[in-house]
């Protein structure tokens, strides 16, 4: 019996919190069965179903890298009914977890170029797992340039703290980091993250942009980059819709005819363009 | 009896609208156009003088289209409004979704309408290619078709159509036109069997008339501004017109219910229920589930599961119909928009017998004042609403 | 075998013969299983004693039919709605009669896809995360959701036949096939009944489809009329397989001596009967919908859909109704007293509460706002004229474009069980006169 909608049972080894206010945590899962553990493969942009029992489901991005072996990790903003029982969740807990879903970043074209992340706040989630994916020591080697902009509305707001030291720290990485509004603590960047990458202004050479965050950030990463030379091509993002088979069959996530949990969620621009402006 | 015809009530609510769009006095009229079927009519939102000429009123007008006003964004609406669907109007008003001054009540006087689901019952295997209203008067006299009109739709490409069954008769009957105050009215339908015979036949008005309309307590408007009768003639309304019901409601159908055992209401209740599919048709189709999210659509907390699991369907509809307890005025729209035959009118008309019996209030009347779930008297003798 | 002819009277018999192997589903307005005004399983009867006709034998006068029809609505004195009730007890021998009616209210797709269905069940320890070592939550299949017994469906119309070919496309793709449905499917034999006459609001040719079309079926069933002097009262079905499936049901039914090969002048018959049809058919077609979808491509952004959606009241009878409309929602359904929202995960203490329940798939409509809600209150489809543009655009741009076919088989359910009348007829009539008025290609510049 193929049931493509039963989960696999994975345990939460490891609980964040991320966030200042709270609202978004971090958790590292292996799955129960070893089989499983070795048979789930994915790729950088691939999102999965993650199950509370007795609460639902959710599509959540898988943040960790392939190259990170033997657990995946989430980050989980609360939002509504399956995310706030998650974050009530604790380490030991069992949850639910099918995928890997969607298509994922096009990393083969990627090789050789530099590539230039644009992060916001909790959309740096699935830009990381790429970004760790590129940093590790085995691929390091294959793409040239990074570059990471990342910002968020403030300083609390900032999620992977404990790992933005790292890369901060890394000379092969071009890192700005920046905060909406500072506060006393910080001492910082200050300034929009569409503002930032102007400052920044990479160069559309030879590059590929890989940007996620609020709608409204992106919208005008996307208006800066065209300025700065980049082509539609050029810039790839992740959406979001609504969700509930992960699989293309219960109908509610498409944008014309793509459905984003089976065609997506990673889009260039380029295709953007092409699709109808509904999501 | 005068040679006037619900034709001159079409007629005299076309020009009516055309003038109103005209002069600029409302910015759109809701009413009713020809359907693409037999014995259907549609809902139309006439916005210039030349969209008025879809407009008819007939028998077949069976929804109520006050559904409509919360959702348009129009500054002044114009209704053409049955009794029921006036008062949802008025209703609208006492709840506060609406400005009276927002409205325009065109009234139109209504014998009832149709139960299309009765007409399928009919039916069973029987094709129907058209259907007409008539008054049998005497020997073989006929009135005008309903399906007179030509084809109805909702316009905006020419040469679009080519729909069967939207054809109809073309061009007028023979005879006087079908007047409802007097003489005896029919249902003329004619189509093809399952063999492809023709058939014809003619059925009492009474028998495709929806169960609200044969207990309706009010066939006109209730504060409409103007009213157009069934002979064409326009009555300025001036806002006030014939208020109050037009009769005692009775609730014999309540009562015969009320009197079966608890084990007969329940499985009657059950088996009502089991034919539903959730589509919320019904939900949809009523005036008064304008709530921005229904109870049943919460996921925090969540009312009802999803599924079509019995407990929840019943759920659903003792809620919906607590929620419509002395605001549901039994238009009946509901019912008729079911596609799987539910009969909720019951639980909403035992609802209204209790606010009848119990507080002598009927639903629609009163633009002012409160809803009869929000009026408390201090002297209440019960103590659980404190 | 190729084909076999019984007479209508031994419908009851051949019925009860399939129920001994299969599972026999029947068009039925009967609130019984497959639910009302759909399909129900067949419930053989004692045959009636040799010699005594059947209650549906009685009258053979000539206009049987219309008769048969007019007794079971006034027979009950009380008009219509009495008449509803009164058909809900059908009995089986008046099915050749009932088969008569064009449609079922619901489509067969229920029978694989059914409105409600259990996806998966769970046992959780202690209340939610388990015991908090890695045990105590497992997940299973629900018991009884997959039939056991191989079915047999009798009396679908080709149309709803063909919505299964669509389906197939959905649920039984390649990347992630969906057992629930594919099992169904591949253990079910569907014998369809050809549309003699097609109801007012049929529309199959202009999706591809004929009022004999054999697409999706194993079977094909003629109902031949009642001919003098054929030894019948009410006439023949004449069966032709389609599939090897279809003639290992109908070779069955021939061992058991329950019919007769078809004559030459039965097939003549057949042939006037298609012929008919599609001539009546012929007469009230909207335009052809297969290259609706090159209009349909260029007007997402015009401002017809502004005043077809007006009239919407964003119900889901056309979608429920609609035999290719797939759109599901997952529910949590735990078990009464077991849920459990929010709240710490309780920690040691000495009883530890066990959560079970099932995860429910039901059927969903693209016509209800909160199918796109996101959790943050964006809505991608925020108004009734998204909405019933994704309808419609799903059914004759997307699909096509993603499966090859569009996702309408022209049954004509929506057309009829609409509340306000919105036509899909009318809207792929505009739709293609938008076309040919040349608005697709300016727009689309
Ligand atoms: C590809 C993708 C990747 C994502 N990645 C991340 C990520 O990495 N981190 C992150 O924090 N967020 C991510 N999201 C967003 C995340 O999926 C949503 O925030 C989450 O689904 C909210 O779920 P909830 O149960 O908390 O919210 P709710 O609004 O309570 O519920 C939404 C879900 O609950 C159910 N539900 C609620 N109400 C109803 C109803 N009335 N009827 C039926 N079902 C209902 C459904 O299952 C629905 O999908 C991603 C989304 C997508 C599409
Ligand atoms: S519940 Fe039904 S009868 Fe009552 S007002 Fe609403 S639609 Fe009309
Ligand atoms: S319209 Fe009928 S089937 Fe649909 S939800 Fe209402 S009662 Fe149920
Ligand atoms: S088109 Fe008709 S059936 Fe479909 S949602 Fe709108 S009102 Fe309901
Ligand atoms: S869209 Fe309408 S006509 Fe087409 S298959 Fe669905 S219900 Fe039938
Ligand atoms: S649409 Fe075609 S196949 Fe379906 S019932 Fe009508 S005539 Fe038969
Ligand atoms: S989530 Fe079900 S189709 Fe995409």
């Amino acid at each position: 019996m193929r049931n493509p909608y039963l989960p696999d049972i994975a345990r939460i080894e490891k609980i964040i919190q991320e966030t200042a206010a709270n609202d978004v945590k971090t958790f590292r899962v292996t799955f129960v069965d070893d089989e499983v553990r070795e048979r789930f493969s994915y790729r950088p942009g691939q999102f999965s179903e993650i199950s509370v029992f007795g609460v639902g489901e959710a599509p959540i991005s898988i943040t960790s890298s392939p190259t990170q072996k033997g657990y995946l990790e989430f980050s989980v903003k609360k939002m509504g009914v399956l995310t706030t029982a998650l974050h009530h969740s604790a380490e030991g807990d069992l949850i639910g977890i099918r995928g890997p879903y969607g298509n994922w970043f096009p990393v083969e074209s990627m090789e050789g170029k530099n590539l230039v992340f644009i992060g916001g706040g909790i959309g740096l989630a699935p830009l990381r797992s790429l970004i760790n994916y590129v940093l590790d020591d085995e691929n390091r080697g294959r793409f040239n340039d990074v570059t990471i902009i990342y910002g968020a509305r403030s300083p609390g707001d900032l999620v992977f703290k404990w790992e933005l030291e790292k890369w901060e720290k890394r000379r092969d990485i071009d890192f700005y980091l920046t905060v909406d509004k500072g506060d006393a603590g910080w001492s910082g960047r200050e300034g929009f993250v569409p503002t930032v990458l102007m400052e920044v202004s990479p160069s559309p050479e030879n590059a590929v942009t890989i940007t996620c965050g609020p709608p409204i950030m992106i919208k005008f990463v996307i208006q800066n980059l065209l300025k700065l030379g980049f082509t539609p091509a050029q810039i790839v993002t992740t959406l979001e819709m609504r969700m509930k088979c992960g699989v293309g069959k219960c109908g509610r996530c498409n944008i014309g005819s793509k459905y984003v949990c089976k065609d997506g969620p990673v889009f260039t621009y380029e295709e953007l363009q092409r699709m109808p402006q509904e999501y | 009896m005068s040679a006037q015809s619900p034709s001159a009530l079409t007629k005299t609510l076309r020009e009516f609208c055309a003038g109103l769009l005209d002069e600029g006095r409302v910015d759109v009229v809701v009413g009713f156009g020809r359907g693409t079927l037999p014995l259907r009519s549609t809902p139309v939102f006439a916005r210039n003088p030349d969209d008025a000429s879809r407009l008819i009123f007939d028998a077949t007008c069976e929804n109520n289209l006050s559904v409509f006003v919360p959702k348009l964004k129009d500054k002044r609406i114009a209704v053409v409004a049955k009794g029921c669907d006036s008062r949802w109007l008025n209703q609208y008003i006492l709840e506060r979704q609406t400005e009276g001054e927002r409205l325009y009540v065109i009234g139109v006087r209504c014998q009832g309408v149709i139960d299309r689901k009765k007409l399928d019952a009919y039916l069973g295997s029987r094709r129907l290619l058209e259907g007409r209203l008539e008054e049998i008067r005497g020997q073989g006299e006929c009135g005008e078709g309903l399906e007179g009109e030509g084809a109805g739709g909702t316009g905006g490409v020419e040469g679009a159509g080519g729909v069967k069954g939207a054809e109809g008769v073309e061009g007028a009957r023979p005879g006087p036109g079908v007047s409802v105050s007097d003489g005896h009215i029919k249902w003329h339908l004619e189509g093809n069997d399952a063999e492809g015979r023709p058939w014809a036949a003619s059925l009492d008005f009474e028998d495709l008339l929806s169960d609200s309309c044969k207990v309706c307590v009010k066939k006109g408007p209730v504060y409409a501004d103007v009213v157009i009768g069934e002979n064409g003639e326009t009555v300025k309304g001036n806002g006030e017109t014939a208020k109050g019901p037009e009769r005692e409601p009775s609730f014999d159908d309540v009562k015969e219910v009320e009197g079966a055992s608890i084990e007969e209401r329940w499985k009657a209740f059950r088996s009502e229920v089991s034919k539903c599919i959730r589509c919320y048709a019904c939900r949809q189709a009523c005036p008064g589930c304008y709530c921005k999210e229904c109870f049943v659509d919460r996921s925090a907390p969540r009312w009802i599961g999803g599924s079509d699991d019995e407990t929840d369907t019943m759920v659903f509809h003792l809620m919906r119909a607590m929620h419509l307890a002395g605001r549901c005025v039994d238009c009946g729209a509901c019912v008729r928009a079911c596609p799987m035959g539910v009969d909720l009118g019951l639980l909403n008309r035992k609802l209204q017998k209790d606010g009848w019996v119990l507080f002598h209030h009927i639903a629609g009347f009163e633009r002012e004042g409160k809803p009869l779930f929000g009026t408390f008297l201090p002297d209440d003798p019960n103590d659980f609403i404190l | 075998m190729a084909a076999l002819k019984i007479t209508k009277m031994a419908l009851n018999s051949v019925l009860a013969l399939m129920s001994e192997r299969w599972d026999v589903f029947v068009p039925s307005p009967s609130p019984a299983p497959g639910g009302p005004s759909g399909f129900r399983l067949f419930e053989p009867r004692p045959m009636p004693a040799p010699g005594k006709p059947g209650p549906s034998e009685r009258d053979s006068s000539v206009n049987r039919q219309t008769c048969d029809e007019d007794t079971l609505w006034n027979g009950t004195g009380q008009g219509g709605q009495k008449g509803r009730d009164r058909e809900n007890h059908l009995p089986e021998e008046r099915l050749p009669q009932f088969l008569r009616r064009v449609l079922t209210v619901k489509p067969l797709k229920e029978l694989f896809f059914p409105r409600s269905e259990p996806i998966l069940g769970y046992c959780v320890d202690g209340a939610f995360g388990g015991n908090g070592d890695g045990t105590g939550v497992s997940v299973f299949m629900p018991e009884g959701v997959l039939p056991g017994k191989p079915r047999v469906v009798f009396g679908a119309r080709p149309c709803d036949a063909a919505s299964l070919t669509v389906l197939d496309r959905v649920f039984a793709d390649e990347a992630y096939p969906d057992d629930f449905y594919i099992s169904r499917r591949k253990n079910t034999i569907i014998v369809g009944l050809g549309c003699n006459v097609p109801a007012p609001t049929c529309f199959c040719p202009a999706t591809g489809g004929d009022p004999f079309g054999t697409a999706g079926l194993d079977v094909l069933a003629y109902d031949l009329p009642a001919l003098d002097g054929d030894g019948s009262s009410q006439g023949h079905y004449l069966m032709k397989a389609v599939t090897r499936e279809g003639e290992a049901l109908l070779g069955f039914l021939s061992e058991a001596h329950l019919g007769e090969g078809p004559s030459e002048s039965d097939e003549r018959a057949c042939m006037a009967l298609e012929e008919r049809a599609r001539k009546a058919i012929a007469a009230g077609l909207p335009a052809d919908t297969q290259s609706l979808g090159r209009v349909l491509g260029g007007i997402f952004n015009h401002p017809y859909w502004a005043t077809l959606h007006e009239k919407c009241l964003g119900c889901a009878a056309c979608t429920y109704l609609c035999p290719t409309c797939h759109c599901f929602d997952i529910s949590e359904e735990p078990d009464p007293g077991a849920s459990r929202s929010g709240g710490e995960s309780p920690k040691g203490g000495p009883e530890r509460p066990r959560l079970t329940g099932v995860r429910v798939r039901n059927w969903d409509s693209c016509m209800f706002p909160i199918f796109t809600l996101h959790t943050s209150g964006h809505n991608p489809r925020p108004t009734g004229l998204e909405r019933v543009r994704q309808r419609v655009m799903h059914k004759f741009y997307y699909f096509p474009e993603n499966f090859g076919a569009v996702a309408c088989v022209g049954c004509g359910r929506c057309v009829k069980y609409c509340p306000v009348n919105l036509d899909i007829r009318e809207v792929i009539s505009h739709i293609a006169a938008l076309g040919g008025t040349g608005v697709a290609e300016s727009i689309s510049a």
